[in-house]
């Protein structure tokens, strides 16, 4: 072998002597010529010559064929657990996919959808973390909720400009932007513009009469920038109950290389969407009645009690008012700059801005309702008496300013990368909950409540103001400060990650509701945190193939700002104030270690990885007694103890076997809290503060087991894949009185892509299939509680029960496109 | 040799290098001594980005390049060599 090597060798250096060697000082005589010796510092290099590497060629939905898994995997170098799915994956997907089911194949992804498009919503948990726990990034812009860190995946981006979703199981990087993420990350980062002027468009038609229309226009590459725009439009009818979603969406991303290796890239998401809600079922009703049943559903005829003085809001409300209705804006600027061969300067400021609302309608008694501690009458329907109740469109409103900057100075000296960071951010977050009329239809007059319809308190103290259900400010200010390093040993087989920030996040919340003699509220209420947060990790070359990885971190989340201030009912005869105020609450806050194995050859990939964790201090809004003595609960945020999991993650993917590709992954983990939660009881007619006996029991909406396989065929024209996920059993109270059981869905796509047709370029057409086998079922734990049956305290009193609520899966669906690049 | 690099080369799919896409070419410059082992792997010209220059230094660290002939530099036990590799993304 060596000697066939040497000789090609020779034969080689032959026919490449003139190119390959004649930039060396040495003439390309030289071989036999070289001085004997150590040749180092002896004699001049021989070089070889310019070898190139070029990425792989996409079609125009970017798709390369080469991925691993059909796009479920890449090769990681990272010393955590990460996993990330590429274009190849999501360019066969519906269009319309949100980016939790982009995800949701990969290990420890626990998602739920409220329809099988994505259009409408749905949950994502990860490691026995709620989506609020998690932390997610677009184009590295943190867009969390800023006071209860709840997500919103239909308003991310389209999926013809996302190029790849990654998810940390564990915790998030150093540098991410998270405050509330005690759990793992999922980042989203968009396509960049082509290099080629042109565009892109597709049509789709599915099941529900969904309709949608998407076009990307390309500059290409102009001097030194590039960038794309592109519009979408989407709406359908709802698979179960009445109602639908809308949604308008614009986005563009401009890419300009400052110079070699330096770069500004500035990308925009603007999302304009109506949607209904779904009713999420609880359990009896769901097995007593069927998913369609309007006992599940909205309410698809306007009933408002018979007569027009006295209305109410029927069952579940009427699909007209129970909306959600949002316009949000994303940007981000992430930029890289070379400053030396050694220093590199990231910097990536963003804005978020948000406005929208969700809810229903509510009905007032003319006689008296409530504006914060104040008694209110007033004639609202116009009839000269006050005796009536009379239906309002009644939202909770969030309004978000969300400007921050991510700054990263990183210095390779010799085999250590070091770099140092700030993280700043200022939110204003107002919340705040109009009452505004309906039309004789049932639907609002102003679905955005944004139009001056708004009911206005006529007379009193408090007259011009306008009635709102709640009405805070908050302000939220975020510091940053991140070091660390990343150490190459051992001639690159080690490599070390070691990292400390230290964050300090301010947070005040400012209470406009008024207090007066039946209530009093806190007008002002802030608190400060600072956490120091290590870091470390390490990775280990076994070998070309086989790496070791493991480490241990530390992340937190600082209270939700609904802690801060209190909250009543409008239409509530009884306290006023059903909300205890409070800015002690610990940040939660999580040790994670991990250590897992990778194998990355030609044709396999594999990652192996256990983790366990221990996390702290655990945010729940829960009842507890009134502290006044009256008989009643009352709501307060408190710290529901620890939780410990552990448990083993994997994946597997190949490269393209005879156009096949094939992906596994899966998990298994137990996730336990580690004792009682705090609760209210009655005993003996009292109210009194008891314990849930919680110790021992599983997390709710966290399975034990998730399976996924998928598989991917390709052969450049004619394509498709299918994917099997199996969920298991969920609880859906902390008690573990009420679960649901696994479930497997299976989807599948086929497709074919065409040569170049004129000016169309690879035009496809697919068909996506989703739940192929059409199981219906419980799918998700929407609202989580605390015990759905009555349950003895650990001092004996009763706790009271509370009905747990569920995503119902959508049976099969059937979406078909029409693409092609232009 | 040019031959056996142009075939191990390969762009870099780490997350970073696909969401950067940076483009560039790095000089390496290492040591193959007659036994076959490559050592002394450094960049000789930056590419000027830290995500090429780390792939071109694992491409030339990982590589088990042929021999060179017994004819080549005699007696010498070892010789240096450089290599540039060029990274284009191609999108």
């Amino acid at each position: 072998m060596r000697t066939r090597l040497a000789s090609a060798l020779l034969l080689a250096s032959t026919a490449l002597t003139a190119p390959a060697w004649s930039q060396t000082a040495t003439p390309a005589a030289a071989p036999t010529a070289a001085p004997t010796g150590s040749s180092f510092g002896a004699t001049q290099p021989t070089d070889i010559g310019k070898v190139k590497a070029q990425g792989e060629q996409v079609t125009p939905s970017g798709v390369t064929r080469v991925d691993i898994g059909g796009g479920l995997m890449i090769l990681e170098e990272q010393s955590k657990n990460r996993s990330t799915v590429t274009r190849d994956f999501i360019a066969k997907i519906s269009p319309t996919a949100n980016p939790y089911q982009m995800v949701e194949l990969l290990p420890g992804a626990n998602v739920a959808s409220t329809d099988a498009f994505g259009l409408n919503g749905g949950d994502i948990s990860m490691h026995g973390f709620s989506s609020s726990q998690l932390g997610l990034t677009i184009d590295g812009a943190p867009v969390n909720d800023s006071g209860s860190y709840s997500l919103f995946p239909q308003e991310y981006l389209d999926g013809e400009n996302v190029g790849q979703v990654s998810i940390a199981q564990g915790y998030s990087d150093i540098d991410s932007p998270h405050i509330g993420a005690s759990g793992g990350v999922v980042n989203i980062y968009s396509r960049d513009p082509s290099k080629t002027a042109g565009g892109y468009t597709s049509f789709s038609y599915g099941s529900n009469h969904t309709t949608r229309e998407f076009i990307r226009l390309e500059t290409g590459q102009i001097g030194r920038v590039r960038g794309y725009a592109s519009y979408s439009h989407y709406e359908n009818d709802h698979w179960r109950g009445p109602g639908g979603d809308k949604r308008d969406h614009f986005e563009g991303k401009v890419v300009i290389d400052v110079r070699e290796a330096s770069k500004i890239t500035a990308s925009i998401l603007w999302n304009d969407a109506v949607n209904n809600f779904y009713q999420a079922p609880n359990l009896a009703n769901y097995n007593a009645y069927g998913y369609s049943a309007p006992q599940n559903n909205l309410d698809r005829i306007y009933n408002p009690g018979g007569t027009a003085t006295n209305q109410n809001t029927g069952t579940n409300g009427y699909y007209k008012n129970r909306i959600n209705p949002f316009r949000n804006l994303i940007a981000s600027v992430p930029s890289t700059f070379t400053l030396t061969d050694n220093v590199t300067l990231d910097v990536t400021p963003y804005v978020w801005y948000g406005y929208g609302s969700g809810g229903g309608a509510t009905s007032l008694s003319e006689s008296r309702f409530n504006f914060g501690g104040n008694r209110i009458s007033q004639d609202l329907n116009g009839n000269g008496t006050i005796t009536d109740k009379v239906n309002f469109y009644s939202p909770s409103i969030t309004e978000t300013y969300r400007p921050g900057v991510i700054t990263k100075l990183t210095y390779q000296m010799d085999n250590h990368r070091l770099f140092a960071g700030y993280w700043y951010e200022s939110v204003i977050h107002k919340q705040y909950g109009d009452y505004t009329r309906l039309n004789a239809d049932g639907s609002p007059v102003d679905p955005f409540n944004d139009g001056g319809q708004q009911l206005i308190i006529a007379s009193g103290p408090l007259a011009g103001q306008k009635l709102q259900k709640r009405y805070t400010i908050t302000n939220t200010r975020t510091n940053v400060l991140f070091v660390g390093d990343e150490a190459s040993l051992l001639n690159d087989r080690l490599i070390l990650d070691i990292g400390v920030k230290q964050a300090f996040v301010s947070r005040h919340v400012q209470n406009l509701v008024p207090s007066g003699p039946y209530a009093t509220f806190q007008p002002y209420l802030g608190l400060t945190d600072s956490e120091t947060l290590p870091t470390v990790g390490v990775s280990y070359k076994l070998d070309k193939q086989q790496t070791l990885f493991g480490g241990a971190s530390t992340s937190f989340r600082t209270p939700a700002n609904f802690s801060l201030f209190d909250q009543y009912s409008v239409t509530s005869s009884a306290a006023n104030n059903g909300f205890i105020v409070h800015n002690t609450q610990k940040p939660e806050r999580t040790v994670y270690l991990e250590a897992g194995h990778r194998f990355q050859g030609e044709q396999l990939a594999t990652s192996v990885s256990a983790f366990a964790y221990h996390f702290q201090s655990r945010q729940l809004s829960t009842s507890v007694p009134d502290p006044s003595g009256s008989s009643s609960f009352i709501n307060q945020n408190i710290n529901a103890g620890n939780t410990t999991g552990y448990g083993v993650d994997f994946e597997l993917g190949t490269r393209r076997v005879n156009d096949f590709r094939l992906y596994a992954a899966g998990e298994l983990a137990s996730f336990t809290f580690d004792g009682d939660i705090q609760a209210s009881s009655s005993k003996g007619g009292r109210t009194i503060t008891d314990a849930l006996p919680t110790k021992g029991k599983t997390v709710p909406g966290a399975p034990n087991v998730l399976f996924a396989v998928g598989l991917d065929y390709d052969n450049g024209n004619l394509f498709g894949n299918f994917n099997v996920k199996y969920t298991g059993r969920q609880y859906s109270s902390f008690m573990n009185d009420e679960q649901i059981p696994g479930y497997a869905r299976a989807n599948a796509a086929i497709g074919y892509r065409f040569d170049d047709v004129g000016p169309a370029k690879r035009p496809e057409l697919r068909l996506n299939l989703y739940n192929i086998a059409d199981q219906t079922g419980l799918t998700g734990v929407s609202g989580i509680q605390q015990n759905a049956k009555a349950t003895t305290g650990r001092l004996g009193g009763t706790i009271a029960s509370s009905t747990p609520t569920y995503f119902v899966g959508q049976g099969f669906a059937a979406i078909v496109t029409l693409s092609s690049g232009f | 040799m040019r031959g056996y690099y142009q075939r191990i080369t390969k762009y870099p799919t780490s997350k970073e290098a696909r969401l950067l896409k940076p483009a560039g070419a790095v000089v390496v410059r290492f040591t193959l001594t007659r036994s076959g082992e490559v050592k002394d792997v450094v960049v000789d010209r930056s590419s000027g980005n830290q995500i090429l220059d780390r792939a071109a230094l694992a491409t030339v660290k990982s590589g088990s390049p042929p021999q060179f002939p017994e004819q080549a530099w005699t007696s010498a036990s070892e010789h240096v060599f450089t290599v540039t590799l060029e990274f284009d993304p191609n999108s």
